[in-house]
């Protein structure tokens, strides 16, 4: 029997709406709703996996009627407003929540997650993370790393939420599927008059099971591939929620991001480690209490210091990234593997100010400090710990590194010193005997000044006759071909694939390297092959080349051999449609096979030509660009008009094949 | 550095306060970040002018001292080991080629003043905008700064403003070859043409014209 | 650029090519220089008359494109006018410049024909565009090089420094060593370091701050006969020496005492009061 089930309390503790879970978020819903999101899809990530987790946050409004089991939830509220009617701040929920059913759409917040293992045993009864997720309270059998220790993040989504109602669907890594709904409310009476719990599930009603079978989950529900949906039902969209949840990601993922360990889509912004350095423009660089952006210089600039410790007290390593800054904030970020901040650290007595970035890497460190954080992992407490002594120990000597490394830092004054400009012509300090004496100087010293005296050449272009023009198959100014060699390089180095990429999809869009296939360098292929002309000049190139065997001619007459151009002129007579006609005067009679070349401003391409005719009489075009045969009289001159394939305006020339 | 330069301490043009910024190290082979670098060069270097930008010496003591944590890792030494000619292509992202009109572009860190150059456009309200579309795609930079016409910062840009005109704002994504075909379209106008006696707005009207023929 | 000779789409007047068989095209270039540009004045003369009639309507006119290869500068200087100058700044060029003389076309031209064509174009009017070539002479080139200035390398015996004490004036001077310390409080320190990037307005640091200081170490000089510190060993001291000879003004001497310190020092660092309020004025003008 599939429905909502609010299990009965057995006459004990009564539900109100002031459930502690809940009201430890209220404060900033939509940053506690980032960080544990964000942070248990970063827990399930797939083991050995490079790929990074990705979680996407949408807004859809669904009509109310799709709203499982809708009917009965309302007759819920009801009961409850019943049940509650003496407690003015109840009341007033439950009318909103009743409102919001009774509208003609509801809107959800969905969450989905990728590269994750999903929530793991859901058909199996207690075990995995479904259930722990959805039913149990108290600690989690996760392992250390994983960054939520007591799963109580669990409460966030329903703290944004108008109803307090969330509905869970998954697929795990062995292909288990399962949804269920949970409802944190009030106690009220069940339709036995009973009084029920606080908490109720939708899904099968025996023994409040998840939904296994895929037909029987609505389709909107449905997860297509591995992860998690969570589905924030009644979701209060106040204005500006989009902002926020950037913003918490930014504050307190930043370095997954940058580390590509996450990325998060909100709405249609997407954050990733290349989109980061705007977004974080747009969001918190300007922002007073925001410290991502000092955060991420302190993380990414090349002139960082960078100090690591490979085993801390024999529990692995600790790296930390600080960066002085005349307006830093004199904080560190004190980050776990994940790449989750747990908490700024300050209280930093230095002389100067600065941003750090401190990474906490090995796995015992990890665990270690994964006990003692409270349930919101904003801090660090020794006390959590079972032996609080150690655990005191351990930070202390933590923080002592810290400062130890910091204080180290002088932050360089290159510019504490200042010339005044243009007083070395008037009062140069030319007697110091630690400058070069003047004299010799050779001549690449000094800074350039004045313009010599120039010597103007002109060069003459008198045209070459164009004997000398014959076209062989193949035959063309190299500037593609530099190009293109060039290009194999032009990247960061270590992308041999680079050549083979580009080849592979000369016609898609996206560019941009970030599809997996260059990240092995064993594509041994590509630096042995020329790059390939699949484009322009090039291809006609190969093209020609390769389909021009000696001896093409059938019945067609032979070209004479001698044969050459003594004199042309080519001139456009439609520019409209690209017809131009060419006149050649020739030494020979007979034969030849003539192509046109556009000459741009440097360089060119052979010309793609649609038709030729000379005398009225049509002209054969090999692969577009061999005209002939063509009649040659040395006694008079050859016309030709021609039409190119594409209708263009431009300079011309044209010449024999050799052949 | 010393033997390089024949002196000690090199006295920098002061001038030119580029002490006062630092780059971002690139995260991965992918994601390096050239964009917000460009910004940065760009930023702090505007005024500077063509003869200084060529100079060599400059760039190679930028690439050296004030970035060298960044160059090691954008243009890592040891992947060039693997190649054919490793000097070679070691000497062109360190130093300057032979061929000084190249060289320009492919220095590690004057090829970020030239990004800058040829598509920072005062006029649109954030200056960079097209500088975000030169960087795109690895074939725009390079297809657009290996040209000749590059020189002509009307051309460039106005180039650059089609291309945002129509995969940003219309959505029309522009392929590689179609790009190509752009760029050779442009040079066999300049064939007749002069280009630089147009202004932007002509240039990017006939350039505008044959990409919406190309992609039909 | 280089040209390299080919069929136009339309007859292009040009010295190796017969579309126009009886008329030429011809332009000289002279040139000078001043320490910052190369200036140029043109010559352009064609015997076209269908092509100067173009030029008289202001459809056509003259065009020099010049081309540096290394800055990759290039740019186009024209004119209606058959003579005329034009300067290339010389921060924009190093090495092998390219010239190229055009006449070029200054808006489009339905069924360009002329009688001056070659009788091959007979019957035939020409599409011809904006900018498009009309006619060309032969190119040129220069090599464009620099003078090494060596002592511009050299910095000035002042040094502006930030003075990060506690008390700190706004200004103080220290000329106890080689060179005269001028120790600004951090502010106007940062101050001076944006301002000083800004060429037009170094008359005015100078005015601000060293005249100041030149003015207040002169006076010391001038009264401390007895010399209770011996400055001679100060290299800036030997420098002011140098220079103050140069005006013809010993330390000592009558030739000191008579001029005011406050034009000595102006003197010495190219009066920069002038230049000040030039400066200023220009800021008026541009009201920005």
């Amino acid at each position: 029997m599939i429905g909502w089930n609010f299990p009965s309390n057995n006459y004990g503790q009564i539900t109100g709406l002031n459930d502690a879970g809940i009201e430890t978020f209220r404060g900033n819903p939509w940053d506690s709703l980032a960080r544990e999101i964000n942070q248990n899809s970063c827990d399930a990530r797939i083991p050995d996996s490079i790929e990074p987790v990705r979680v996407e946050f949408e807004v859809m409004n669904i009509p109310s009627s799709d709203f499982p089991a809708k009917e009965a939830y309302i007759k819920m509220l009801q009961e409850s407003l019943k049940y509650w009617s003496d407690n003015a701040k109840t009341v007033a929920f439950f009318k909103n929540a009743v409102d919001v059913m009774n509208a003609e759409e509801i809107k959800f917040l969905k969450i989905s997650d990728y590269n994750t293992t999903g929530l793991t045993g859901a058909n199996q009864g207690r075990q995995g993370g479904w259930h722990n997720l959805i039913k149990s309270v108290g600690s989690s059998n996760k392992d250390s790393k994983a960054g939520g220790s007591f799963g109580i993040g669990k409460h966030a989504p329903f703290a944004c939420s108008d109803l307090r109602t969330v509905f869970y669907s998954t697929m795990d890594t062995d292909g288990v599927e399962a949804f269920q709904g949970v409802a944190k409310l009030v106690t009220h009476s069940n339709d036995q008059g009973e009084p029920t719990q606080g908490t109720g599930y939708y899904g099968e009603a025996i023994r409040n099971e998840p939904i296994l079978q895929r037909d029987r989950i609505s389709e909107m529900f449905r997860r297509n591939e591995v992860g998690t949906d969570v589905f924030i039902a009644g979701f209060h969209a106040e204005g500006d929620w989009e902002t926020k949840v950037i913003r918490s990601v930014l504050e307190s993922f930043l370095v997954a991001i940058l580390d590509q360990k996450l990325i998060v889509k909100v709405g249609s912004i997407e954050i990733n480690a290349e989109t980061l350095p705007s977004i974080l423009e747009n969001y918190t660089k300007n922002e007073a209490e925001c410290l991502s952006y000092p955060y991420y210089e302190a993380y990414t600039l090349s002139n960082a210091s960078k100090f690591v410790l490979e085993n801390f007290e024999g529990m692995g390593e600790v790296r930390m990234h600080v960066l002085p800054g005349k307006d830093a904030p004199k904080r560190v970020a004190m980050v776990r593997s994940t790449g989750m901040k747990i908490y700024d650290k300050g209280s930093f007595r230095t002389p100067f100010k600065f941003a750090g970035v401190l990474i906490a890497e090995g796995d015992e460190i990890n665990k270690f400090l994964r006990q003692i954080e409270p349930p919101t992992h904003t801090a660090w407490e020794a006390d959590r710990h079972d032996d609080p002594k150690y655990a005191k120990a351990v930070i202390k000597k933590l923080y002592a590194w810290m400062n130890d490394k910091i204080r180290s830092i002088t932050p360089s004054d290159s510019s504490e010193e200042l010339d005044v400009e243009g007083l070395s012509d008037y009062l140069p300090d030319q007697f110091d005997d630690f400058q070069q004496p003047i004299p010799s100087l050779s001549e690449s010293e000094g800074e350039k000044a004045a313009p010599k005296e120039i010597q103007m050449q002109t060069n003459d272009r008198k045209s070459k006759p164009n004997t000398q023009h014959i076209m062989n198959e193949g035959d063309f100014p190299s500037y593609e071909q530099d190009m293109e060699e060039e290009e194999e390089e032009y990247t960061s180095p270590g992308l041999e694939v680079e050549g083979k990429h580009t080849d592979e999809n000369p016609d898609s869009e996206g560019d941009k390297e970030s599809d997996g296939s260059e990240e092995d360098g064993d594509s041994s292929s590509n630096d042995n092959e020329p790059d390939k002309g699949e484009e322009g000049p090039a291809d006609i190139e190969d093209k020609a080349g390769s389909l021009q065997p000696e001896t093409e001619k059938k019945l067609e007459p032979k070209a004479a051999k001698n044969l050459r151009i003594t004199q042309s002129r080519i001139f456009c007579i439609d520019p409209a449609a690209g017809k131009y006609r060419v006149t050649m005067q020739s030494n020979e009679d007979g034969y030849g096979y003539v192509g046109i070349n556009i000459l741009g401003e440097v360089g060119g391409e052979k010309a793609k030509v649609r038709a030729a005719e000379q005398l009225g009489e049509p002209i054969d075009i090999e692969n577009e660009i061999k005209l002939g045969p063509v009649l040659f009289d040395k006694k008079d001159r050859t016309v030709l008009t021609i039409t190119l394939k594409d209708p263009l305006r431009c300079a011309l020339e044209v010449a024999v094949y050799a052949n | 550095m010393a033997e390089y330069f024949g002196t000690e301490g090199w006295h920098f043009p002061s001038k030119i306060r580029i002490e006062e910024i630092d780059l971002h190290m690139p995260a991965s082979s992918t994601v390096h970040y050239d964009l917000e670098n460009t910004k940065k060069v760009y930023a702090a270097l505007k005024d500077m002018t063509l003869a200084q930008a060529c100079d060599e010496r400059m760039w190679v003591y930028l690439s050296h001292q004030t970035f060298w944590n960044y160059m090691r890792k954008r243009w890592s030494v040891e992947t060039y080991l693997k190649k054919d000619k490793p000097e070679e292509a070691i000497k062109e992202r360190y130093f300057f080629m032979s061929n000084k009109g190249r060289a320009l572009v492919r220095h590690g860190i004057a090829r970020l003043w030239w990004y800058g150059h040829v598509s920072y456009d005062e006029t649109r309200t954030d200056p960079f905008e097209l500088t975000a579309v030169l960087l795109s795609k690895l074939d725009i930079a390079q297809s657009l700064l290996e040209r000749v016409f590059s020189g002509n910062r009307d051309i460039t840009r106005a180039v650059l403003a089609i291309l945002y005109q129509k995969e940003k704002v219309e959505q029309i994504p522009v392929t590689r070859n179609v790009f190509r075909s752009l760029m050779m379209y442009i040079n066999q106008l300049g064939g007749v043409t002069i280009l630089d006696a147009l202004d932007r707005a002509e240039l990017e009207k006939l350039i505008g014209a044959k990409l919406n023929a190309l992609l039909a | 650029m280089q040209i390299s000779s080919r069929q136009y789409p339309h007859p292009v007047l040009s010295y190796y090519s017969d579309d126009f068989p009886n008329s030429d095209f011809q332009a000289s270039l002279k040139n000078s220089k001043t320490p910052n540009t190369y200036l140029f004045d043109a010559e352009c003369v064609t015997s076209s008359d269908g092509i100067h009639h173009l030029i008289e309507e202001r459809k056509a006119k003259y065009a020099f494109h010049f081309e540096c290869q290394t800055t990759r500068y290039r740019r186009i200087f024209s004119s209606f006018d058959s003579s005329f100058k034009f300067q290339l700044p010389a921060q924009d060029v190093e090495g092998r410049v390219q010239i190229c003389a055009f006449i070029l076309a200054v808006e489009d031209i339905e069924g360009y024909a002329l009688n001056e064509f070659h009788p091959d174009y007979d019957g035939f009017g020409f599409q011809i565009r904006k900018g498009d070539i009309l006619a060309l002479d032969m190119e040129r080139s220069f090599y464009a090089e620099k003078e090494i200035d060596p002592l511009r390398r050299i910095p000035s015996i002042f040094s502006i420094q930030p003075n990060r004490s506690e008390e700190a004036q706004a200004i103080e001077v220290d000329s106890s060593g080689n060179k005269i310390i001028i120790k600004l409080a951090p502010d106007n320190f940062e101050y001076y370091k944006t301002i000083s990037l800004n060429s037009s307005l170094q008359p005015l640091l100078s005015s601000l701050i060293v005249i100041p200081a030149l003015v207040s170490i002169l006076e010391m000089l001038k009264h401390e006969q007895n010399n209770e510190v011996d400055y001679e060993e100060c290299r800036w001291y030997q420098v002011i020496l140098m220079r103050l000879k140069d005006f013809g003004i010993e330390i000592g001497s009558q030739s000191f005492e008579q001029e005011s310190t406050i034009s000595i020092a102006q003197k010495l660092i190219g009066d920069p009061l002038t230049q000040s309020f030039a400066a200023l004025m220009n800021l008026e003008d541009e009201g920005e």
